[in-house]
């Protein structure tokens, strides 16, 4: 009997003796993951998610609300102000703080623990260009106090100090931009999808979007910041290439696994219809159409950028086309329609961060309000480089424009001769942006040019300023309350 | 008939042995000599015997050595050795107590019920195979008193979700564990991609095979389950397989069903108006706000042929087809004095109602043990499970392949016919309505296949030194294999170029068990009975998928043949455990039991320094009748109460301790090909979503209850009553944060769920004749679940595994499952505002619309009994809880159904129109709504509140007649008993209050999400026939 217990016994110590190594239960890594990573992986990520957002919800929404075109099949009524709950929660929660915000800052505190000054002035460059995006869409978020651990619930900031804590972001970024520096281990090269680590580029990125910061202050904050305009257009280098050499584009490319997030649509939907067949051969998108207020736009300037921006339909060999009214209405006759152009929707169409255009068309407002000296004249060229630059992007393409044109376009324009040659140059803007739907809509809602006819169909009867927060904002008890609505002004908005 | 089956078994190569045999006759009758008819007369160890005549004479041929068993409704049944006797009269007497429920423990240990001290129930596996449902733990519906089963709908390989005593963790596992044969195994629920595009992948349960089952014990609470650890934290179902007995001839037992499905309900359609909107015919919208019939002539349908304006009223109807089901088992039993062995073969042949989709299923049973000299004894188990799957239909609802978003929502003037022709000559797709995909195309051409090789095994030696002292080991595994695929031909919407995606699972459970067990009478009056026991317990779950785009050779699913691939591997679980614990158990007289219970977890999934953790349980019963002989009464015969309090101690997931990143894969597009990684070249990788927690502790389980069982009239009546209270604190949750923080999540400890309920038995014989005995049996169960607390400054969290409108969340001082999504925009007063401007009404979104906490459930289960017929009637109640039914709203929105037939006439919705407001919202002034709309309008408006309807059903859950023939029959045929059954489930909805849609079903499978439904396929009505035959 004893020796049966005593073998109890033994078995048992022995059992709990060797159960106790920890190495038994010391399985609780995950095989199938890593704790470190370059930075530029991260990179990597959250741009192609920010692309995505912009190319799939952002940047068509934004365009069909300030009549850029008329969308036909969609599903969530951009045309009517309307816009994707989910897809505006999933931006909010997934790809904006989590991927660009915090995913960006733990790259970049990894650069800085490194001294890597370089990769963090990219990744910096990158979340300053997305917070502006994030102000302009929602109004008010967190900024000051996110992504801080020691913030569970961070306080939502108006969009004077967001702007303001941008401005010091690229401030911060450029002066850790060191041009001599150039390469790795100091800046992200190979992953760095935009620019392959040129810093040169990098540094005009961050002063432009600085110069697209300030000038969204211009009307809000005019005193204050005229000088800081001046200054920066005097002293800084900028994407100003005539030839878009230097345009922040997000580059895709003619293959399926890398190809335009908003081609990927058409391109799925062939055979119902995405396209207008001449056997086999694409000859024009079909669910895209011109909008009246552009086409009656471009007829009045004579831009010769109508058939680059829009095709006609294929049964209509050369008469102009009837741009189809935004909101509810009768769409025009088929054969007069216009479509958005294939330039356009192409599957390795860039994504359109900031283009050269943009900077010379805000610096002739600048010029012509008087923010920075140089006045009318200084205006006329910028305007001219401006609109130059826009017309230059199809060169090489099926949609070039002739240099007799562009030049015919451009000496028609005299801005000295106009009574209101700032709104002219706004509603150029508003011209130049055709395709970057997220940026046209802040810029128009910051000049409200050219005045746009609100909609029919809609719940409001104005353009609307801003998407609501989503539902995930409001697990933050410090979210707003009541919420701002869709006709609630941005900070930088102009009245009239 | 009798050809095939002799023919059968020499297929299968049995022998049935012949040994000498004599002739046994007799006559049987009750206490006061009346004869009793239709008794049964058993041979012990075999399913061989007859029934008495209407004289209670009986004749059997048994085998030297034979025992009879002589059983009857009411009776106490009687074992009697034959021995040399040729004649052998029987008395038999009425039963005072009803019989001892028998509740399998730990290690396969078996107790009488007035032993333990907690609830528990058990099944006897002949329930399972008089009404065979597909998925085992299906049968448990309205059979267990709180015990809550959730099908998922009616799909091939559906998944089913059990859930014992309401739920306890807010986003951890609720389901309970099962066990079979002393062997913890898998019931996992993988999804290979998100569960709002794919298929009903089911949960692992649904392997078991009901055929093998000899018995279902459900362990409700901790007590019960304290001794499994920390995987029975939500109950255990103990199942026990069917084994040879020992001293008993060969048996062979042959059982076959054919059950036939088809949809257990569907819409109430309108059949006025057919599609298009505002009364004009669009031959692409899949709405029916189109003109009345009759006032247009003909159609342009979606094979661009005209045919004529009309209505269609069964076209929902007759896309379904009448499902098959074919089950046949064979099963040879038997033993020798020291031996035991049982082999079994079932094939299962299913063909779901909806149209191309089948799974077969193979199982192999083998249990054998033998005792051996020397104090040793063995037992060996193996099954082997094969499921072969060939179509299924995507369940989800962000698929234009999803059968449930579109067959519900042809136009009224389609015929089905029209649509069954979905290729045009050259093999490409015909156009559909919109944008939409041909359901005949997405069923024949975009097939899931799947396959699972499972291996559930165990072997156990025992050593008995002496009689008080008993070690065991016992070592056992789950292993399977399973293998998916979903193809997309050429021409899919959204994947013109085709598609696949393959995901191989490998999951294995290990279990280690060694327990040693001391049972001595320590004085005439006390014994103790104890166990020690040592556990060991591994799961690995590992996942590999490739998703393949762009195909070269469109009929080739390989990766090779993709032009872009997108694979990802993952390894899911990987989960030690090891545990060391104790029951020491005492009893009085035989009348008064005590049990105290202990056991230490080491959990691979929790910080090294909190990872160890011990928790106790005690429980007692007393019965007071044997202590109290003189309480018996002409009232009552038994009483006994019980009592426990028990702790239990949880773990949380594996690997989520560790802030880490993964590489990123492809980037999902609605309606485009993905793209994929690496972009241009480079990778990218995320860090993830999820704090991770700073300290974590394991989550306690804490909870008491207590309970009574009373036998009345002579045992005519039972009632056992339960009450319990159960509260599990430190909860492991990954609590939603706000967004701006960066993360979406954080795993802590926090947070407090209670489960209070009582639980009522009442069974009882409402006649007991000669002939004919009805025994009825109702259970009830009633469940209050409160979050108690969150972590401060929480006051709600999302229940995991929904999209978000609407979504789920549990709030405090909620039951756990508050429906929230948008509803309309009221004044002060509750009227709805109405836009002025066009009459409609004024969303609000982010309101609480619904709990989907049922009030309680009430199970009615009658049997009747006339000589060899039997008739079961199961009827299932469920009260209150709400559901959220997106298919009700769309059906709504869309014009299908009877009531939107209505619309003709403009329509003045109830409501106030919202003069002014201030800059807060505040409602100013109103003005009675005078804006007319149209129906359409009106049917138009649906919010997430519009979806929510009262959940409370009544259905008759089961009917079955069986029909054993008599033995006199047999007598010249190798039959031992032949029993006939016919059998239906789900026959009949009672009482709904919610429309169109069966309201028991659950969108998310077997997850956390329930009460939402989501253009779930319609659930399944079955009825069969079934032939049960013993040689």
């Amino acid at each position: 009997m004893k020796k049966i217990l005593k073998i109890c016994l033994v078995v048992f110590s022995l059992l709990v003796l060797s159960s106790c190594e920890n190495d038994f239960l010391d399985v609780n890594t995950n095989p199938n993951a890593s704790t470190d990573v370059p930075p530029g992986t991260l990179m990597t990520n959250a741009v192609i998610s920010l692309s995505q957002v912009r190319l799939t919800s952002t940047g068509p929404d934004g365009a069909a609300y300030i009549q850029h075109w008329k969308p036909v099949i969609v599903l969530d009524n951009p045309d009517t102000y309307g816009f994707d709950t989910n897809g505006n929660n999933n931006f909010y929660r997934f790809t904006f703080f989590g991927d660009i915000i915090k995913d960006l800052n733990l790259a970049a505190q990894g650069a800085e623990e490194r001294g890597e000054n370089n990769a963090v002035a990219q990744l910096r460059i990158l979340q300053a260009w997305t917070w502006i995006q994030g102000v302009d869409r929602w109004g008010e978020i967190p900024f000051l106090q996110a992504n801080n651990p020691e913030f569970q619930f961070p306080l939502f900031d108006t969009g004077d100090i967001i702007y303001q804590g941008v401005i010091d972001i690229l401030d911060n970024a450029i002066s850790l931009i060191d041009i001599e520096e150039q390469g790795k281990p100091n800046a992200i090269t190979n992953f760095d999808l935009v620019y392959a680590g040129d810093m040169s580029s990098w540094l005009k990125f961050a002063n432009s979007l600085k110069l697209r910061a300030l000038m969204r202050l211009s009307y809000v904050e005019e005193g204050d910041r005229a000088s800081e305009i001046a200054s920066l257009l005097a002293s800084a280098d900028f994407i100003d290439d005539l030839n878009g050499q230097e345009d922040a584009l997000f580059r895709y490319v003619a293959a399926r696994n890398n190809q335009n997030f908003d081609y990927a649509t058409f391109d799925n939907f062939t055979q119902f219809g995405s396209f207008a067949l001449d056997g086999e051969t694409r000859v024009h998108q079909r669910w895209r159409l011109a909008s009246r207020t552009m086409v009656e736009y471009m007829e009045e300037t004579s831009d010769p950028r109508m058939f680059s921006f829009f095709q006609r339909d294929i049964s209509n060999a050369d008469e102009p086309i009837t741009g189809a009214i935004n909101g509810a209405g009768n769409l025009p006759p088929q054969g007069d329609r216009g479509y958005v152009s294939l330039f356009y929707i192409r599957q390795d169409k860039s994504d359109e961060w900031f283009r050269a255009s943009e900077y010379h068309l805000l610096a002739a407002e600048a010029y012509a309000r008087n923010l920075s000296p140089g006045g009318i004249a200084a205006a006329q060229t910028a305007l001219e480089n401006g609109l130059t630059a826009a017309m230059n992007i199809f060169d090489g393409s099926d949609f070039e424009i002739t240099t007799e044109d562009k030049e015919a376009f451009i000496t028609s324009i005299d801005l000295a001769s106009l009574d209101d040659p700032v709104s002219f140059i706004q509603e150029q803007q508003w011209v130049a942006l055709f395709y970057n739907g997220t940026e046209a809509w802040a810029n128009w809602r910051r000049t409200k040019r050219p005045q746009l006819t609100p909609v029919a169909g809609a719940d409001f009867n104005q353009v609307i300023s801003r998407v609501p927060l989503p539902e995930s904002a409001f697990l933050n008890p410090n979210a707003p309350s009541p919420p701002p609505i869709e006709i609630t002004p941005v900070y930088y908005e102009r009245s009239n | 008939m009798k050809k095939l089956l002799l023919s059968l078994i020499a297929v299968l190569g049995i022998n049935v042995l012949i040994h000498a045999q004599q002739t046994v006759s007799g006559k049987v009758t009750d206490d006061t000599g009346e004869a009793l008819p239709g008794v049964n007369v058993v041979i012990k160890g075999t399913t061989t015997g007859i029934t008495t005549d209407l004289d209670g004479n009986y004749r059997i041929s048994v085998d030297d050595g034979a025992v009879l068993i002589f059983s009857f409704v009411g009776f106490s049944s009687q074992e009697i050795e034959v021995g040399l006797r040729s004649n052998i009269d029987v008395s038999m007497s009425g039963i005072t107590e009803l019989q001892e429920v028998v509740v399998t423990g730990y290690g396969g240990i078996e107790k009488e019920s007035r032993e333990i001290g907690y609830a528990a129930t058990t099944v006897d596996g002949d329930e399972f195979t008089k009404s065979r449902a597909p998925n085992l733990v299906n049968s448990l519906s309205g059979r267990v008193a709180g015990v809550q089963v959730t099908q998922s709908g009616g799909s091939v390989g559906a998944s089913t979700r059990v859930v014992i005593r309401g739920q306890a963790s807010i986003n951890g596992n609720n389901q309970p564990l099962y066990v079979v044969d002393g062997i913890p195994i898998s019931n996992s629920n993988v999804a290979s991609v998100d569960r709002f595009t794919s298929v009903d992948y089911g949960n692992r349960i649904q392997d078991i095979n009901p055929d093998d089952v000899e018995s279902m014990s459900v362990l409700k609470g901790p007590a019960a389950t304290a001794l499994y650890g920390q995987r029975a934290a939500n109950g255990a179902i103990i199942i026990t397989t069917k084994k040879g007995e020992k001293n008993a001839k060969t048996s062979v037992t042959i059982n076959s069903s054919i059950r036939f499905d088809n949809p257990f309900r569907l819409p109430d359609y309108q059949n006025s108006f057919g599609q298009g909107s505002q009364q004009k015919i669009d031959s692409a919208s899949s709405n029916n706000w189109g003109p009345r019939f009759g006032t247009v002539d003909s159609f342009i349908n979606a094979n661009g042929v005209e045919e004529p304006y009309v209505a269609q009223p069964d076209n929902v109807k007759d896309f379904y087809e009448t499902g098959r089901t074919i089950i046949n088992s064979v099963a040879i039993a038997g033993g020798d004095e020291k031996s035991t062995y049982r082999l079994s073969v079932t094939d299962f042949s299913q063909e779901g109602f909806v149209p191309n989709t089948k799974m077969d299923r193979i199982t192999a049973s083998f249990n054998a043990s033998r005792d051996f000299d020397n104090k040793i004894r063995s037992s060996f188990g193996l099954n082997y499970i094969r499921t072969r799957n060939e179509g299924r239909p995507i369940t989800g609802f962000n698929d234009e392949g999803a059968v449930g978003s579109v067959v519900p929502f042809l136009p009224r003037n389609y015929s089905i016919d029209s649509l069954r022709n979905f290729l045009n000559d050259d093999g490409s797709p015909r156009p559909f309505l919109g944008l939409g995909q041909n359901p005949y195309f997405s069923l024949n051409e975009n097939i899931y296949s799947g396959s699972i090789d499972r291996i559930i095994t165990n072997a156990q030696v025992g050593y008995r030194p002496t009689d008080w002292l008993d070690i065991s080991w016992r070592v056992g595994a789950d292993v399977y294999l399973e293998d998916r695929q979903q193809i997309f031909a050429q021409g899919t919407v959204a994947s013109p170029l085709g598609e696949f995606w393959k995901n191989k699972l490998f999951e294995s459970n290990i279990n280690s068990d060694l327990i040693v067990t001391i049972s001595k009478n320590l004085t005439d009056d006390i014994n103790l009975t104890s166990t020690l026991g040592h556990n060991v317990f591994e799961r690995f779950l590992e996942s590999d998928f490739n998703n393949g785009q762009e195909l070269t050779d469109p009929t080739l699913f390989i990766a090779n043949n993709a032009t872009i691939n997108t694979p990802s591997e993952a390894v899911l679980d990987r989960t030690r455990i090891y545990g060391l614990y104790f029951d020491v158990g005492l009893s009085y007289r035989d009348f008064l039991f005590l049990n105290v219970t202990g056991r230490n977890d080491w959990n691979s999934t929790l910080p090294e320094e909190s990872r160890s953790f011990f928790y106790p349980g005690v429980s007692t019963s007393f019965v007071v009748t044997d202590a109290f002989p003189s309480l018996k009464n002409n009232i009552l015969s038994f009483a006994r109460v019980r009592g426990n309090f028990a702790q239990v101690g949880n773990g949380t997931d594996a690997f989520a301790l560790d802030f880490v990143f993964f590489p990123e894969t492809d980037i999902f597009q609605l309606f485009g090909v993905d793209n994929n990684y690496p972009f241009r070249g480079v990778p990218g990788f995320f860090g993830v979503g999820t704090i991770p927690p700073i300290t974590l502790v394991p989550e306690r389980t804490n909870s008491w209850e207590v309970g009574a069982e009373f036998q009345l009239f002579e045992g005519r009546l039972l009632v056992d009553a339960t009450y319990y209270n159960s509260s599990t604190r430190d909860q492991i949750i990954d609590i939603d944060i706000a967004p701006s923080t960066g993360f979406l999540a954080q795993t802590l400890n926090g947070g407090e769920v209670v489960n209070r309920g009582i639980e009522l038995l009442i069974e009882g014989q409402v006649l007991r004749g000669e002939s004919l005995s009805w025994t009825s049996s109702i259970n009830f169960a009633r469940n209050r679940n409160e979050l108690v607390s969150l972590p401060e400054p929480y006051e709600f969290t999302d229940i995991n595994g929904t999209r978000t409108n609407p979504g789920l969340r549990a709030y405090i001082g909620q039951s756990l499952g508050t429906i929230f999504g948008s509803s309309w925009r009221k004044d002060d007063d509750g009227n709805i505002l109405i836009n002025p401007q066009n009459g409609l009404r004024f969303i609000e979104e982010n309101q609480e619309i619904g709990n989907i906490v049922p009030d309680f459930t009430l199970g009615f289960s009658n049997t009747l009994s006339y000589k060899g017929i039997t008739l079961n009637v199961l009827i299932d109640w469920r009260q209150g809880g709400d559901i959220h039914s997106q298919t009700v709203q769309s059906l709504r929105s869309g014009g299908h159904v009877a009531e939107t037939a209505r619309r003709d006439v403009a329509y003045i919705d109830n409501g106030v129109i919202l003069v002014e407001e201030d800059a807060e919202g505040n409602v100013l002034t109103t003005r009675p709504n005078d804006i007319p709309i149209t129906y359409q309008q009106f049917w138009g408006q649906q919010e997430d509140v519009d979806g929510v309807f009262d959940a409370t059903f009544v259905k008759l859950r089961e009917a079955s007649l069986s029909y054993e023939l008599p033995k006199s029959l047999l007598s010249n045929t190798p039959f031992g008993s032949v029993r006939l059954g016919v059998e239906g489930q789900n026959l009949l909805l009672l009482y709904s209050a919610i429309p169109h849609i069966d309201p028991e079903v659950s969108f998310y499978g077997p997850t956390n999400a329930q009460g939402i439904e989501a253009f779930n396929l319609p659930s399944t009505r079955s009825y069969g026939f079934n032939v049960k035959l013993t040689f």
